[in-house]
């Protein structure tokens, strides 16, 4: 005896049947073959250029890194600045402006003049 | 097979006249199965070029030229899926959707020429998609293999990369989701062999 289940499982592959009959194989166009590959080569193109970009990041990475450890290594050069204490480029600085405190320290008398400025302006 | 082994290995190897000749001796089947399982024949090919793309970017992984055919199969699986998914995503209005004026006016206009026969085959094509597109779109590829394509548990095997017991669960549900839909269709009008949808 035949189950409701099983009319509707007949009637569905009948229709799966006639479906694979009403859709048959198409035969492909003549564009194909030359579309697929313009789309190989547009994929290929674009899998180059990112190769390329990503080379070139990591020569940049690199040339980055190289710099930084060159200029780790160089900056030895002018450490003389930086070797001198604080007494000896006191000492060895000429400017002019110091001579007007050394003036303050007094005269050959041990007399104290004070600075130029001041002295003119005791003298007016 | 439908090519030597050979073509295979020189295809994998980068040769660019074997991989025209394993394309063109397969791209008549892959169409058709495409064909069957996303039912937008204005989409076909552009599936097909994008199954033979992923094919030649991914032969060199291939373990050997015996497995070549599941393998196309799976690549042709998973182009169809991602396909389906995506169409899923952005719907559109189809004739299965549109009334019956609307149809009758759509028939006019796209097919004035076309004979009877043609129309039905075109309608079975709608009524089809309809049922498969209320069920998920790997239920849809499944069953389109193993009813409409005849692919054996075998080599469904193969080309899903399960065990037996496993496939046939998933058959088996994957059907029942299908025959739902398609009792549910029903309510609408008989469909069949013997039936017009």
């Amino acid at each position: 005896m035949m189950r409701p289940g099983d009319d509707l499982e007949r009637r569905f592959d009948e229709m799966l049947g006639s479906y694979r009959e009403a859709v048959p194989d198409p035969e492909p166009s003549a564009a194909f073959m030359p579309k697929l590959w313009q789309k190989i080569d547009a994929r290929q193109n674009y899998l180059l250029e990112w190769k390329r970009w990503t080379q070139g990041f990591l020569a940049g990475a690199v040339a980055a890194s190289l710099l930084f450890v060159v200029l780790q290594v160089l900056p030895k050069g002018s450490a003389d600045f930086y070797t001198a204490t604080y007494l000896e480029t006191l000492a060895e600085d000429q400017a002019p402006e110091r001579l007007v405190y050394h003036d303050v320290s007094g005269d050959e008398n041990g007399a104290r003049r004070g600075p130029v400025w001041l002295q003119d302006l005791r003298m007016r | 097979m439908l090519i030597e082994f050979e073509i295979v290995e020189r295809a994998k190897a980068g040769d660019p006249v074997a991989f025209n000749e394993l394309v063109t001796a397969y791209r008549r089947r892959i169409l058709g199965t495409i064909a069957r399982m996303i039912s937008r024949p204005e989409d076909v090919e552009d599936v097909a070029q994008e199954v033979f793309l992923r094919l030649y970017y991914s032969l060199e992984q291939l373990r050997s030229p015996e497995v070549f055919e599941p393998w196309l199969y799976r690549l042709t699986v998973n182009a169809a899926l991602d396909y389906l998914r995506k169409r899923r995503r952005r719907p559109e209005s189809r004739m299965a959707d549109l009334s019956e004026q609307q149809m009758v006016t759509a028939d006019a206009v796209a097919g004035a020429k076309a004979n009877e026969e043609q129309k039905e085959k075109s309608r079975l094509r709608e009524f089809v998609d309809s049922i498969l597109s209320r069920i998920s779109p790997e239920d849809r590829t499944l069953l389109m293999l193993k009813e409409v394509e005849g692919l054996s548990l075998k080599e469904l095997e193969k080309v899903y990369d399960v065990n037996e017991n496993a496939l046939k669960v998933r058959l088996f549900r994957a059907r029942q989701r299908a025959l739902k839909a398609f009792d549910a269709s029903r309510e609408d009008g008989p469909v069949g062999k013997d039936a017009k949808p």
